[in-house]
C-alpha cells in the first residue's frame, strides 16, 4: 500500500469536522479531569476545546512563548492512529500538584531540576500516565480505534525547546500541525491551577480518525 | 546608539548587521547555526530543525533543513557584501530534551542534527569557531556581530558567552 501523504493545508475541514475534533478535546480532557480530581480530591474545571491548524511558531507563541519554562509531560500515541499527546503545566502549578499527591501543602522545589528527584520524577510520570492515559483511552472508546500510549516523558525547560523536541522525536516533518487543545484547572479559594493537552495527531493519522469518527474527509 | 534585536523563529532564518543583534529563542533538538564575518560585522542566523530535506518530496520550508538552510544562508550573506571564504561559525543546540523515553534504537535528532551541521559547514569549507551543543537543556541565544559573541542561555545554568 503507498501512503498518501496527507497536506494538512489542502485539506477542507467543514464545521463538522471541527466540531467532532473538539468533541475529541472534551471526552478525552473531561475523562482526565475527573481522574485529577479523584487524585487530588478537588474539583477540577474544563474549558471549551479549541482546535487550530497552525504553525508550530504560532502553536508556541499561544502557549507563552519559546521561552515560558513548563513542565511537560508527554505520551507517544501508537496503533490505529499515530501523533502526540501532551500535558503542560506551569512550574508553580506543578508544585502545587505535587504538594496534593505527596500531601506537603508547601513543597519545597529550589532548583527546576525536579527530576532529579526520583520522588517527584516518579511522581510526575504518574500524572502523566494517569492524566493521558484516561485522555487516550476515552479517544479510543469514542472512536474504536486501538490506541497504545507510549511510557510519559517529563521536561522541564523552554516551551520551544520542548514542543519542538517531542514532535521531533516522533519524526515531526510537516509544515502545519494540527492541534486540540483542551484546558483544565482547579479553581481553589486563592489560586487558579492550570493545565493544557495539546493533542497532535501525525498529518497521515488525520484521515484514519476522521474514517473511524464516520465523517470522511474529502481533501 | 539603540540595538535592535533581530528575532528569527523555529524553522526561520535572518540576518543582521552591528549595532544590532540576532536571536532565536526555545532551541531543544534544533541547532541554531550563526554565520558571520567579523570584519563586515555581518551575521546571518538560522533555526535547523532536521538534518536532510532530501528525502522530502513535497514543497518544503528550506530553512528546516541543515542542508538547505546553511547554503541559503550563505547566499543572503553573500548578497550582503560578505566574501565566502571569510565566514566563520558558531553553533548551539542539538539537546536531548527528553532522557528517560524508551526508544533507543536510532540516533537521536539533536544529535544528527549536530552532525549534519557540521558536515555542511565543513563542506562550504566555513570554520567552526566554537558551540555549545548536546546535553540536556534547552537554549536561547543571541549573536552581536560587533563583538561575534554569542550568547548562551539556559534554564538551569544561566548565560555563558562562546
Amino acid at each position: 500500500m503507498t501512503k498518501n501523504k496527507t497536506n494538512l493545508d489542502n485539506l477542507k475541514f467543514d464545521a463538522i469536522h471541527l466540531d467532532v475534533l473538539r468533541e475529541i478535546g472534551n471526552i478525552g480532557a473531561a475523562n482526565s479531569a475527573t481522574a485529577l480530581s479523584h487524585l487530588v480530591k478537588k474539583r477540577i474545571e474544563m474549558q471549551l476545546p479549541s482546535v487550530k491548524v497552525t504553525d508550530i511558531n504560532e502553536a508556541v507563541e499561544e502557549i507563552g512563548g519559546p521561552e515560558r519554562v513548563v513542565v511537560q509531560l508527554l505520551l507517544q500515541i501508537k496503533g490505529d492512529i499515530q501523533g502526540s499527546l501532551f500535558f503542560l503545566l506551569s512550574v508553580d502549578d506543578t508544585k502545587t500538584l505535587l504538594g496534593y499527591l505527596l500531601d506537603e501543602p508547601s513543597i519545597e522545589i529550589e532548583s527546576l531540576n525536579f527530576l532529579e528527584s526520583e520522588l517527584m520524577r516518579s511522581t510526575l510520570y504518574e500524572i502523566g500516565n494517569i492524566l493521558c492515559g484516561s485522555y487516550l483511552t476515552a479517544l479510543a472508546d469514542l472512536t474504536s480505534l486501538h490506541i497504545y500510549p507510549s511510557l510519559p516523558a517529563v521536561c522541564v525547560d523552554m516551551l520551544g525547546a520542548t514542543m519542538t523536541s517531542g514532535l521531533l522525536e516522533e519524526g515531526y516533518q510537516m509544515e502545519s500541525v494540527l492541534i486540540i487543545e483542551t484546558m483544565l484547572q482547579e479553581q481553589a479559594h486563592s489560586s487558579v491551577m492550570k493545565g493544557n493537552f495539546l493533542l497532535v495527531p501525525d498529518n497521515d493519522s488525520i484521515q484514519p480518525l476522521f474514517q473511524a469518527l464516520g465523517v470522511p474527509l474529502h481533501g | 546608539m539603540d540595538k535592535h534585536i533581530v528575532k528569527v523563529g523555529i524553522s526561520d532564518m535572518n540576518v543582521v548587521q552591528g549595532p544590532d543583534l540576532i536571536r532565536t529563542a526555545g532551541l531543544g533538538s534544533c541547532v541554531g547555526v550563526v554565520l558571520y564575518d567579523d570584519i563586515l560585522k555581518v551575521a546571518g542566523l538560522a533555526h535547523i530543525m532536521l538534518p536532510d530535506s532530501r528525502h522530502v518530496k513535497e514543497s518544503f520550508n528550506r530553512a528546516k533543513y541543515a542542508d538547505t538552510a546553511i547554503i541559503d544562508l550563505i547566499e543572503m550573506l553573500v548578497h550582503l557584501g560578505v566574501n565566502k571564504r571569510h565566514l566563520c561559525a558558531k553553533i548551539a543546540g542539538g539537546a536531548q530534551m527528553f532522557q528517560f523515553t524508551s526508544n533507543n534504537d536510532f540516533m537521536k535528532i539533536g544529535a544528527r542534527n549536530i552532525i549534519a551541521v557540521e558536515q555542511e559547514l565543513k563542506q562550504h569549507h566555513i570554520r567552526l569557531i566554537s558551540k555549545d551543543v548536546g546535553g540536556t537543556n534547552g537554549r536561547t541565544i543571541e549573536f552581536d556581530p560587533t563583538t561575534s559573541r554569542l550568547m548562551v542561555r539556559t534554564v538551569n545554568k544561566g548565560v555563558v558567552e562562546i
